[in-house]
């Protein structure tokens, strides 16, 4: 399929494969200036594994995708929905074979244009947590692969930090009893699009999505994620939220299909967002397809302003009238900053958006 | 004549442009209790809204004075960092905001105002414990957010915490009244008794007389159509309880 074509895929609403294309190649980084938080890293430059900037994660092998390796080899792909999502990528970037207990901190350089694939491979019965942090000024485009077999369970913070243009594809696939909780920080980029795509393919599997994003100036988000129930007694529960200010967008379009077979499904999904200014517009389009007769969805939406009562009640207590609206924003966002596995980056979200609350709103 | 703590005068307001207030004119000491009464729709709960400046209720004409002070010209933060206080008739329930990180933030605002400085941790927990001990507020409740989940007591009882907290000098407590058993009347009044001083004030907003019993004032007055109509002792309340407000208007 071109990429003509492929523009034409449902999953390409709000936006376009062209625009996530750049040029350039990012300057030679130094170690110190990569972001730490206390976590054993794994560093991408423009796509490429970096094993000088690298550190060794006890419980993962890391391999660059164009070695030769059987778990490549066979599991490759294997999350995608469709083979010529693909087709776009290079076979850069780093495969994460989970063989223990483990958390690791992956950093995505690019000062430039790059693309990169992921591949989180947990086997049976194993727990891992990664941050999945994407950082610099140039154009990324990166397809991730989560795949969590037998009662394994993946835990991932993806913070997107890049100040230019960013395009996330995430293709997810849950075995029997296995758990995915993902929580999607989108924080910063003048174009961001998140494609996320879980499937749910053993019974007992989980799936967690949370997102938060944060648009201000002219930047645009666009989430489109389909949580696709593929047999019986799974569960997944999906809240994203989005705080916009200035004259930016967002969108969110959010698919929960539930398969003919997939009897006792429980969904749910969640979208709300909060404008902080009249000129920032959202987009909310919750979409429940259920072929089962058995199942318990749900879904809400909501597009709002800060609640003028709690508003005043906090400015009656005293709190200037900026701090109040600082204290209910991050309140607003408070629910999805729980969800994030790991505390250092709980933390420089938390600071992240005050700092994005005075600079934006 | 010692100045007035606050001293209100001919003050008319509007809500969506029709007048509530019509020249009410109110003058309170320091170490005074006043109470006012009146019939549904008589403006009670609009001078409260007014007094701590809630936007939508327009002053047509009148002044306050709080402490020598233009109080209508101050934001409401500024009112409430100058030690006025509203105990809300409706208390907002604010998902994701922790109750005493709040209240943390409140009280040092106010303290900054005042010139002093924030309160550190350790002396405001032992703050937060003994006030709540006050109004018989359970810790766990302390720990959530502001109102949320708690019943209609509860959240009269932390109306009356945040009061203890943050010790005003002129404190409205607008139908704090409404909606309370008699265990949460009487834990709410000892509260406000604890309070009270001889340079501080209450104005005590209520439909009936049973508050006014804990609380008792120094003066009653009754409101009708936007205006003080007329002003007695404690005794007023209870012939208001017996005969309704008719006779007055007669």
């Amino acid at each position: 399929m071109s990429p003509q074509l492929a523009a034409k895929h449902p999953r390409w609403l709000h936006s376009k494969p062209g625009d996530f294309v750049g040029s350039g190649q990012t300057p030679l980084v130094d170690k110190e200036d990569l972001p730490d938080l206390g976590l054993p890293r794994v560093v991408l430059i423009d796509g490429h594994l970096q094993r000088h900037l690298s550190d060794d994660v006890a419980g993962i092998r890391v391999l660059a995708l164009d070695e030769t390796d059987e778990v490549i080899e066979a599991h490759l792909g294997r999350a995608l929905d469709d083979d010529e999502v693909a087709a776009d990528f290079d076979a850069y970037g780093a495969l994460f074979d989970i063989q223990a207990d483990a958390t690791v901190h992956l950093i995505q350089v690019c000062h430039g244009d790059a693309n990169a694939r992921v591949l989180v491979h947990a086997r049976d019965n194993v727990a891992a947590t990664l941050v999945q942090h994407v950082a610099g000024s140039g154009t990324q485009r990166i397809l991730t692969e989560l795949q969590a077999h037998r009662g394994a369970t993946i835990r991932r913070d993806l913070v997107q930090e890049t100040t230019g243009k960013a395009l996330h594809m995430t293709f997810t696939s849950c075995d029997r009893d296995a758990t995915v909780s993902d929580v999607h920080l989108d924080l910063d980029g003048q174009q961001r699009r998140n494609t996320t795509v879980s499937r749910l393919d053993g019974a007992g599997a989980h799936v967690e999505l949370m997102g938060l994003y944060l648009t201000a100036g002219k930047e645009r988000s666009d989430h489109w994620t389909r949580v696709d129930h593929a047999v019986p007694d799974t569960t997944s529960r999906e809240l994203y939220k989005g705080v916009l200010a200035g004259g930016s967008r967002g969108s969110f379009t959010g698919n929960v299909f539930v398969r003919k077979d997939a009897q006792r499904t429980n969904a749910e999904q969640e979208n709300r967002n909060l404008l902080l200014s009249r000129k920032a517009l959202a987009e909310s389009t919750p979409q429940l397809e259920i072929f089962a007769d058995d199942v318990q969805c749900g879904h809400g939406s909501t597009v709002g302003q800060l609640d003028e009562k709690a508003l005043f009640f906090l400015r009656a207590r005293g709190i200037g009238k900026r701090e109040a609206e600082a204290m209910l924003t991050k309140a607003f966002a408070g629910e999805v900053v729980g969800a994030i596995h790991t505390e250092a980056v709980r933390a420089h979200v938390t600071a992240r958006i005050e700092t994005w609350f005075e600079a934006s709103a | 004549m010692t100045q007035p703590l606050i001293d209100i005068n001919d003050l008319h307001a509007e809500v969506d442009g029709k007048a509530i207030l019509n020249g009410l004119s109110l003058t309170i000491q320091p170490g005074e209790v006043h109470a006012i009464m009146g019939p549904n729709g008589s403006g009670k709960s609009t001078l409260a809204n007014v007094l701590s400046g809630r936007p939508g209720y327009e002053v047509t004409g009148g002044s306050v004075t709080y402490q020598g002070k233009d109080l209508l010209a101050m934001d409401p933060e500024e009112r409430a960092r100058e030690g006025v206080f509203l105990a809300f008739q409706y208390p907002v329930e604010i998902p994701g905001v922790n109750n005493t990180y709040f209240l943390r933030e409140a009280l040092n605002a106010k303290r900054t105002h005042q010139g002093l400085e924030e309160v550190d941790a350790m002396d405001f927990l032992d703050l937060v414990e003994e006030k709540a001990a006050y109004v018989g507020l359970k810790d766990k409740l302390l720990e959530r957010s502001v109102n949320a989940g708690f019943s209609g007591g509860e959240k009269k009882r932390n109306e009356i915490f945040q009061m203890a907290m943050l010790e005003p000098t002129f404190a409205v407590l607008d139908e704090t009244d409404s909606g309370l058993d008699i265990d949460a009347l009487k834990a709410v009044s000892d509260g406000v008794n604890k309070l009270k001083r001889d340079d501080n004030a209450f104005l005590v907003i209520t439909h009936y007389q049973r508050l006014l019993d804990h609380i008792v004032p120094d003066f009653v007055h009754v409101l009708a159509e936007g205006k003080i109509v007329k002003t007695g002792d404690k005794d007023l309340a209870l012939k208001l309880e017996d005969e309704g407000y008719g006779w007055i208007e007669a």
